[in-house]
C-alpha cells in the first residue's frame, strides 16, 4: 500500500520541483518581474545585514553636521535635521518596514482567507453576515480608516497590524469568497465530500491550494500598499514612535526645510518609492506566469 | 423597480448607522478627552470632572451613542449647547433641527458651519483630478490594451506600474522640489485665498497633479485588462477581417464594451481619492476635508469625526449603487432581477 502511494506523490513532488525551476527561470525572463526582485531583495538584504554593514548608528547625533548637512564622505547620503546619518537611518527604516508591513498582511490574509473560505464554502447566513461587515468595512475610505484608528488607538506595532487587518482583511476575503465559489463546483470538491471528508479538511487541503496563485499575487500587491499606507501613518505623524527610524516620518520632519535641503526629503521618498516599486513590478510578474 | 431602490436605499442607511457606532465605539473609547480637551491643559482635575457630569459623558457607550443619535436626527437639543456647560455654544439653526451634527470641540463651532464649506474645497479638488483621471487612464489603458505583450503595452504598463508607486507625499515631495524650489514656477501651498500673490488655479495645479499621478495608473491597468478580454472576441477579428481599419475597430467596436467593467472601477477612484486627499491636504495646507479629518481624529473631536464618516459612507455607497446602475445602463444583458 505504501509502495503504491509512495512513487506517485514522489513523481507529483518532482513535477513540482521542475515547474518551480522553471518558473523561477521565467521571473527572470520577464524584465519587469526580474526588476522588482532585485529591488526587493536589494530592500531585504540591507535591512537583514544593517548590523554589520559599516554604518554610523541611526540614533546617534553628530553636532558636527548640523550646520551642512548636505552629503560628505562622512554622512554618504548627508544627514537629518537632528545630525543622524540619513544612509544608516535608511536601512534601519527598511528593517521596520520590511517587519512591519509583510506581518501586517500575513495577519490579514490569514483572517481574510478564514471568512472568505467560511463565506464561499458555507454560503448562506454565514456568508450574508460577512459579506455586510466587509461592505460596511470597505465603505470607508482606507486612509480615514487607519487614521480615526491609529490617531485613538495610538501608534505601536502591534495596532499598525490591527489597522492593516481591519482594513485588509475584508478585500482578500472578497477574492477568496469569489475564487472558492467557482471551485467549489469542481468535481474533485463533490469526491472529497464523498469519502467523507470533513469541511476543514476541503477548505485547507483542497480548496486552499488552488487559490494559491491569486492570492500570493494579491499579497505581494498588498505589501507594497501596506509600506505606503505605513509612510502615510508616519507622514501624519502617526507613525511609530521615535527614535525608530520611519521613512515616512523622515519625508516629513525633513519638508520644513525642503527649500533648503530637499535631498533630505528626496532620499527617504525615493526609498519608499523604490520598494513599493518592486513589489509592485513583482506581483506584476507573478501574475504574468500564471497565465498559460 | 421602486422595491430595488428602496431595498438599496434601507442598505445605504443601515451601513452609515453601523458605521456611525463602529466609529462612535472607537472614538469613544476613553470618554471625557472631549472635557479635557474643550478645556485646555491648564483646568483642574476637578474642572474637568464637573464638565464630564455635566456632559453626562461617564454614561454607558450605547446611551451616548443614542444621545448622539437623537441630537443628528433632531429628537433632542445638544447636551453642549446648555449654558450650564460654561462652553458658549450656540447654533444659529436652533436647538434641534434635522441634521444637527452636534460641535466641533476642536473649531468651537457647529460641525455644519465648517463641515460643508471644507467637503465642498475638496469636491473642487478631488472632481479636477477625477475629470483629468478618466482621459489619461483611458488613452493609457486602451493603447496598451491594443496589443497584449507588445512593446508599447511593455512601456506603458512599466509607467503605470511606476506612478502607482509613488505614495501622494513623495510625489508631492517631487513636485514642490521640481515646480517650486528648482524652477519657481507655482505655489508650495494652496490656502485658497490669493493673499501671496497666487491665482486660485495656480494653486490648484500641484496638488491635482499628485492626486492623478498616484491614481490614473492603477485605473489604466484595469482598462487594460478590459481591453485585452474585448480585443480577443470574434467579432473584433471579423471587423478587422471585413476590412475595417483598426481605428474603427477600435472606436465603435471595442472602447464601448471595453469600458463597461472598468465603469465600476472609476466610480470606485471617488472613495480612493477622499483617501488622498487626506495626506494631499496635509502637503500643500490645503482647507479641505481629509485635513479636516486628521486634525479632529488628532484631537479627539467626535462630532466632527462622526460627520465625516457618516458624509464619506454615503459618498461611498451612492457610488457603487451609481456603478451598478451605470452598469445596467452600459451592458443590456445586465438587468435587476
Amino acid at each position: 500500500m505504501s509502495a503504491l502511494t509512495g512513487s506517485p506523490l514522489k513523481v507529483s513532488a518532482a513535477a513540482t520541483r521542475t515547474v518551480g525551476r522553471r518558473k523561477r527561470k521565467l521571473l527572470f525572463r520577464s524584465r519587469t518581474a526580474a526588476i522588482g526582485f532585485f529591488l526587493v531583495s536589494f530592500w531585504v538584504l540591507a535591512a537583514l545585514f544593517a548590523p554589520v554593514l559599516p554604518l554610523a548608528s541611526p540614533t546617534q547625533q553628530d553636532a558636527l553636521a548640523l550646520a551642512d548637512p548636505t552629503p560628505s564622505a562622512k554622512h554618504v547620503l548627508g544627514t537629518d535635521l537632528l545630525g543622524r546619518d540619513v544612509l544608516s537611518r535608511l536601512i534601519y527604516g527598511a528593517r521596520t518596514v520590511l517587519t512591519v508591513a509583510p506581518l501586517s498582511v500575513a495577519v490579514a490574509m490569514l483572517v481574510g482567507i478564514t471568512i472568505g473560505m467560511l463565506a464561499g464554502y458555507y454560503g448562506g447566513w454565514i456568508d450574508l453576515l460577512i459579506s455586510r461587515i466587509s461592505d460596511i468595512l470597505l465603505a470607508f475610505p482606507v486612509v480615514v480608516l487607519y487614521v480615526i484608528l491609529i490617531a485613538n488607538i495610538g501608534p505601536s506595532i502591534l495596532n499598525i497590524v490591527i489597522a492593516t487587518t481591519i482594513a485588509s482583511a475584508p478585500g482578500i476575503g472578497r477574492i477568496t469568497r469569489s475564487l472558492v465559489l467557482g471551485l467549489k463546483q469542481q468535481e474533485y470538491i463533490a469526491a472529497a465530500k464523498l469519502r467523507g471528508e470533513n469541511a476543514l479538511y476541503i477548505m485547507v487541503v483542497e480548496l486552499l491550494p488552488n487559490c494559491r496563485g491569486m492570492l500570493i499575487v494579491d499579497a505581494c500587491l498588498r505589501i507594497g500598499y501596506t509600506i505606503i499606507t505605513i509612510g502615510i501613518l508616519g507622514f501624519l505623524g502617526l507613525g511609530l514612535p521615535p527614535p525608530n527610524p520611519d521613512w515616512g516620518g523622515m519625508v516629513k520632519e525633513s519638508t520644513t526645510v525642503l527649500n533648503v535641503w530637499p535631498l533630505m526629503s528626496l532620499f527617504p521618498a525615493f526609498a519608499i518609492v523604490s520598494l513599493v516599486l518592486g513589489f509592485n513590478l513583482l506581483a506584476d510578474g507573478l501574475r504574468e506566469l500564471r497565465k498559460p | 423597480m421602486a422595491r430595488y431602490l428602496i431595498g438599496r436605499l434601507g442598505l445605504m442607511l443601515l451601513t452609515m448607522a453601523c458605521a456611525s457606532f463602529l466609529v462612535f465605539a472607537v472614538c469613544e473609547f476613553t470618554p471625557g478627552s472631549v472635557a479635557r480637551k474643550s478645556l485646555g491643559p491648564f483646568a483642574t482635575q476637578q474642572q474637568v470632572q464637573l464638565l464630564m457630569e455635566k456632559l453626562k459623558a461617564n454614561d454607558p457607550l450605547m446611551v451616548r451613542y443614542g444621545r448622539w443619535l437623537g441630537v443628528l436626527l433632531g429628537l433632542i437639543p445638544d447636551p453642549l449647547q446648555d449654558p450650564g456647560t460654561g462652553l458658549n455654544f450656540t447654533d444659529w439653526r436652533g436647538k434641534q433641527y434635522f441634521g444637527n451634527f452636534g460641535y466641533s470641540t476642536l473649531n468651537k463651532l457647529p460641525v455644519n458651519d465648517i463641515i460643508w464649506e471644507r467637503l465642498g474645497n475638496t469636491a473642487l479638488l478631488g472632481g479636477i483630478a477625477f475629470l483629468l483621471i478618466i482621459p489619461f487612464s483611458i488613452l493609457f489603458g486602451v493603447l496598451s490594451g491594443l496589443k497584449e505583450g507588445g512593446g508599447l503595452d511593455r512601456s506603458l504598463s512599466v509607467i503605470c506600474i511606476t506612478f502607482t508607486s509613488i505614495p501622494e507625499f513623495a510625489s508631492g515631495v517631487f513636485l514642490v522640489t521640481l515646480f517650486v524650489i528648482l524652477w519657481p514656477l507655482l505655489p508650495g501651498t494652496s490656502p485658497l485665498n490669493t493673499d501671496a500673490g497666487w491665482s486660485l488655479p495656480s494653486q490648484l495645479v500641484l496638488p491635482v497633479a499628485v492626486l492623478v499621478v498616484y491614481d490614473f495608473g492603477y485605473v489604466a491597468r484595469m482598462i487594460r485588462v478590459s481591453m485585452i478580454g474585448v480585443m480577443e472576441k470574434p467579432y473584433i477579428r471579423t471587423a478587422l477581417l471585413k476590412g475595417m481599419s483598426t481605428r474603427q475597430v477600435v472606436l465603435g467596436h471595442a472602447l464601448r464594451n471595453a469600458m463597461i467593467a472598468p465603469f465600476t472601477v472609476l466610480l470606485l477612484q471617488i472613495n480612493f481619492l477622499i483617501s488622498g486627499v487626506v495626506v494631499t491636504e496635509l502637503v500643500f495646507a490645503y482647507p479641505g476635508f481629509g485635513r479636516l479629518i486628521l486634525e479632529a481624529s488628532l484631537f479627539g473631536d467626535v462630532a466632527t469625526i462622526e460627520a465625516a464618516t457618516l458624509i464619506t459612507v454615503a459618498i461611498a455607497v451612492t457610488t457603487q449603487f451609481i456603478g451598478d446602475l451605470g452598469y445596467v445602463l452600459l451592458d443590456p444583458r445586465v438587468r435587476i432581477s
